[in-house]
């Protein structure tokens, strides 16, 4: 008898994005408790297809889920609120201020919801989420069915939170505690920004971090303003002085890196750091643009963010690898940096091995997590169909994402999220928008 | 009741973002349209329950914005997206577009390529469009027959193009084409001059002469990269923008595309003239010719637009992306994000395109008289939330699926996702036909 199986999508241009970029243009996956049990073309398939749910996804394309590798799932509330203003102005009159007054744990949770849902149907799968409460925002991680690294951030000043950065450390304890062994949600340490953690706090933090065996990560030399005061203070970049205090290491990574000097970029080379490029938050705050074909070509593994909501305002990884491949070719007149294909792989397997998951998701391959998105490639603006990198990286749209799956389970099918009540968390967050303190928080801004 | 003219369509309980000259909003609001213009634009009250018409849709809880004016495309080149990527414009005309428009473009391959570019156009929120490419009458065809308004300029060139064998034959259809489509409700025939470094003195003179002779509008490739730019110095010992107005072929109804390499003089030139720039910042990103100096343009009045450019070189053709990209770049080059702001976004891709091209009293903002152009919105996904400023959203987040449908001249051309006047499914058979057997002749590097 042949092998029944839980889900089975057959037909369809597979792009696996493994080593050698392998495609199956008339596929076939089958899954079996949430992993890949084969892949390939339908007609290698020796057997009868067996499974419990069986999707035709003939002329439908075929890839890995996105892999967000930088967010604030919560702040997606004030998103629209004080753009067009620089980081440390934005930072500083809007964003603290929002939070201060608005970061509860139930908004914590509804922001990360609404969050969450624009992530599922613009077709990412697993993201790496900075944030106050964060139990609150592992809480809606698990339930929208998303694979999720837990991030409380750690202040050297009192958070919405935690009043000492030691409760913060807690916090983490906390979030491995209780999802150790969870199959989807990873835990690792986040420090917000050189600019808000004192030098002994990074030290800590490494250490805290070489203990528990999980990845940290920080904002990193973001703004000139940042690197000049520092030069200023220290006599000292960011890296130089993130170098003195010992976090760096292979398990740092960098978010931003907007603003590297020569020696920064060789002391990410020597102490392999890696780096999130996170294009849009960085055009939009005015901060600059993160060199990143040359930290590549350095060996740097450089992979892609979002950042939040209301820096971007955009969650749709799509997007974000799309202004990527266009916005170097610009910066550096050279058309031939940052081709479709890498710039997809940094939106995926890159994101991956940062987080050492490179052996989970990223690349549709027998055992690995059945993560994928069914993509519609009959639609006008996907025509024509010469080169499927180029269409994703240069002419999909979101709308073209129909159905997202992540380890075996079916997030959104034909554009209707599955996992979570849309019509719900929209009204809530109306209605949080509408309460009269809002507004007077608003106006009072203005 | 005092007689009135029966009303053809009522939109209403929208949100009408009208970017008239005081950025005047109803909410909700109604718009009255007969024929093809807007009889009547204000809040939706009381008083407009007992308004009669032939057709009422009831667009509740949208956002209605002008159609979007897409200043610079290549329609017809849709055939071509995903072929030859991350090359050097140079690089990319002379070995793929140039050797395959010889062998692929005829009639047949414009008209499906550019009905396929019109649907993702109005899928996107774009009412109207300017066309340079070959066989326009093709693609006047095409947009007469799934309801789009365009601007339709023959490609103007040295050397022998697809549908004609020097510039002056195609000078002389354009001004058959002009005698044509004088009085067709959607179609505007313009002067296309390709490029500078394409079109000798003697066809910009002839070019520019034509234009005025019949009061109708021009455009051309400038300053798109700087090897042009030092390419027409050697050849003329001046600069792209002064080597046009020198032969009289810049002014208030030209719009020069891209413009990204301006010095002083070039600046004074096009603000002189009133000739307006259209920006197209993916096209620029991708092909990595550089970035639009907007302040440099604004600085001196000089008005600015926006395009997409061809699917081939974008490689989409949302006006969406595309103010959304204009605003990311701007900010970043000038490490300024105050340097522009949504609502000014939605003006240049609006109404500067259409004052651009001499047509600022008919379209580009919602007002009584003008024509009836609109795009309906749907802010039901979660990027709108939450719902703070619909300015806001359109800018930086919003997606080009949540246009549900478009109104041009009158008419839903869109309505749900869905085109009435076309077969959708034939449409796509035959692009899939002339893709899949360029896809058999031309290999990929």
């Amino acid at each position: 008898m042949d092998e029944l199986y839980d889900i089975a999508i057959t037909g369809g241009h597979i792009l696996t994005l493994d080593h050698d970029f392998t495609e199956y243009d008339d596929g076939l996956i089958l899954v079996k408790n949430g992993r890949i049990a084969y892949v390939g073309e339908r007609k290698s398939y020796p057997d009868e297809v067996r499974a419990n749910r069986i999707i035709n996804a003939t002329n439908r394309l075929i890839m890995p889920t996105f892999f967000n590798a930088h967010t604030h799932l919560s702040v997606s509330l004030y998103r629209g609120l004080g753009t067009d203003l620089r980081l440390h102005e934005w930072l500083e009159q809007v964003i603290w201020p929002l939070e201060k007054r608005f970061c509860t744990p139930e908004n914590v949770y509804l922001g990360s919801c609404l969050s969450l849902l624009e992530m599922i149907r613009s077709g990412t799968g697993t993201l790496a989420d900075m944030n106050f409460y964060s139990t609150y925002a592992a809480k809606a991680i698990e339930e929208s069915g998303l694979r999720g690294f837990l991030g409380e951030a750690l202040f050297s000043s009192p958070t919405p939170s935690v009043q000492d950065p030691e409760d913060g450390f807690s916090v983490t304890e906390g979030l491995l505690e209780r999802y150790g062994n969870h199959p989807l949600l990873h835990v690792y340490l986040v420090l917000h920004a050189p600019f808000t953690c004192s030098e002994s706090l990074y030290h800590q933090a490494g250490e805290f971090a070489h203990h528990h065996q999980i990845k940290i990560c920080s904002h990193v030399a973001e703004t000139k303003r940042e690197v000049d005061s520092f030069l200023a203070n220290f006599n000292r970049t960011p890296v130089g002085w993130l170098q003195d205090s010992g976090v760096l290491s292979p398990d740092f990574i960098a978010i931003h890196g907007v603003h590297l000097t020569e020696e920064d970029k060789q002391i990410f080379v020597d102490k392999g750091v890696s780096v999130i490029h996170n294009p849009h938050s960085n055009m939009m705050l005015g901060s600059g643009i993160c060199d990143v074909p040359d930290l590549v070509s350095r060996g740097i593994r450089v992979g892609l963010g979002t950042d939040s909501a209301s820096s971007n305002n955009s969650l749709s990884m799509l997007n974000e690898l799309q202004t990527a491949a266009k916005l170097h070719k610009m910066n550096r007149l050279d058309p031939s940096v940052l081709p479709a294909k890498e710039v997809i792989l940094m939106a995926t397997g890159v994101n991956s091995a940062i987080f050492g998951l490179d052996s989970t998701t990223g690349v549709l391959s027998q055992g690995f997590s059945a993560d994928f998105m069914i993509i519609d490639a009959t639609a006008s603006n996907m025509l024509p169909d010469y080169d499927p990198y180029a269409q994703i990286a240069y002419s999909m749209e979101n709308e073209n994402i129909l159905t997202t799956v992540v380890a075996g389970r079916m997030l959104m099918e034909d554009r209707k999220v599955l996992t979570m009540d849309e019509e719900v968390i929209l009204k809530e967050v109306k209605k949080w928008m509408t309460h009269a303190s809002v507004h007077d928080f608003i106006l009072l801004q203005k | 009741m005092k007689d009135q003219i029966p009303i053809d369509l009522v939109v209403t309980g929208a949100k009408i973002l009208t970017l008239d000259g005081h950025f005047t909003e109803y909410d909700p609001g109604v718009i009255h349209i007969i024929g093809n213009r807007i009889h009547h634009i204000g809040p939706d009250d009381a008083a407009q329950q007992a308004v009669k018409a032939r057709r009422i849709l009831h667009a509740d809880g949208r956002i209605i914005i002008p159609a979007l004016f897409n200043s610079h495309n290549h329609a017809g080149m849709s055939i071509f997206r995903g072929l030859g990527n991350d090359l050097s414009l140079d690089g990319w005309l002379n070995h793929f577009i140039w050797p395959a428009e010889k062998r692929f473009i005829s009639p047949e391959t414009v008209y499906i390529g550019s009905l396929i570019s019109m649907m993702e156009m109005i899928r996107s929120g774009t009412g109207t469009f300017s066309d340079m490419y070959f066989f326009e009458e093709e693609v006047a065809r095409a947009a007469d027959k799934i309801g789009m308004r365009a601007i339709l300029g023959e490609g103007v060139m040295d050397f022998p193009t697809p549908s004609h064998p020097d510039a002056f034959a195609t000078l002389r259809h354009t001004r058959e084409m002009f005698n044509e489509f004088q009085d067709h409700p959607l179609i505007t025939i313009s002067v296309a001059a390709h490029a500078p470094y394409t079109c000798s003195p003697d066809v910009i003179r002839k070019a520019a002469e034509l234009a005025k002779e019949l009061n109708i509008c021009s455009n051309i490739h400038l300053s798109e990269t700087i090897k042009e730019v030092e390419t027409i110095t050697s050849r003329y010992g001046k600069s792209p923008a002064k080597y046009l107005s020198d032969l009289g072929f810049l002014g208030p109804q030209t719009v020069a595309h891209h413009g990204l390499y301006f010095n002083d003089e070039d600046l004074d030139i096009l603000a002189e003239s009133g000739t307006t720039i259209a920006t197209i910042p993916n096209s620029n990103m991708k092909l990595g010719s550089g970035s639009l100096q907007l302040k440099k343009l604004t600085k001196k009045g000089i008005h600015v637009s926006i395009g997409t450019d061809g699917p081939a070189s974008n490689n989409h053709q949302s006006m969406i992306r595309e103010l959304q990209e204009v605003a990311r770049v701007q900010k970043v080059i000038y490490q300024d994000p105050t340097v522009i702001t949504p609502p000014e976004l939605l003006k240049m891709a609006t109404i500067n395109g259409a004052q651009g091209y001499g047509m600022g009293q008919q379209l580009g903002s919602l007002e009584v008289g003008k024509l009836a152009d609109i795009t309906i919105i749907d802010p039901g996904g979660p990027h709108w939330y939450p719902p703070f400023d619909p300015y806001n959203t359109i800018a930086y987040a919003m997606h080009s699926g949540d246009v549900e449908s478009v109104i041009i001249n009158g008419q839903l051309v869109m309505e749900q996702r869905v085109f009435p006047n076309i077969d959708e499914e034939e449409i796509l058979d035959q692009f899939r036909k002339i893709s899949q057997q360029i896809r058999q002749e031309i290999h990929q590097p």
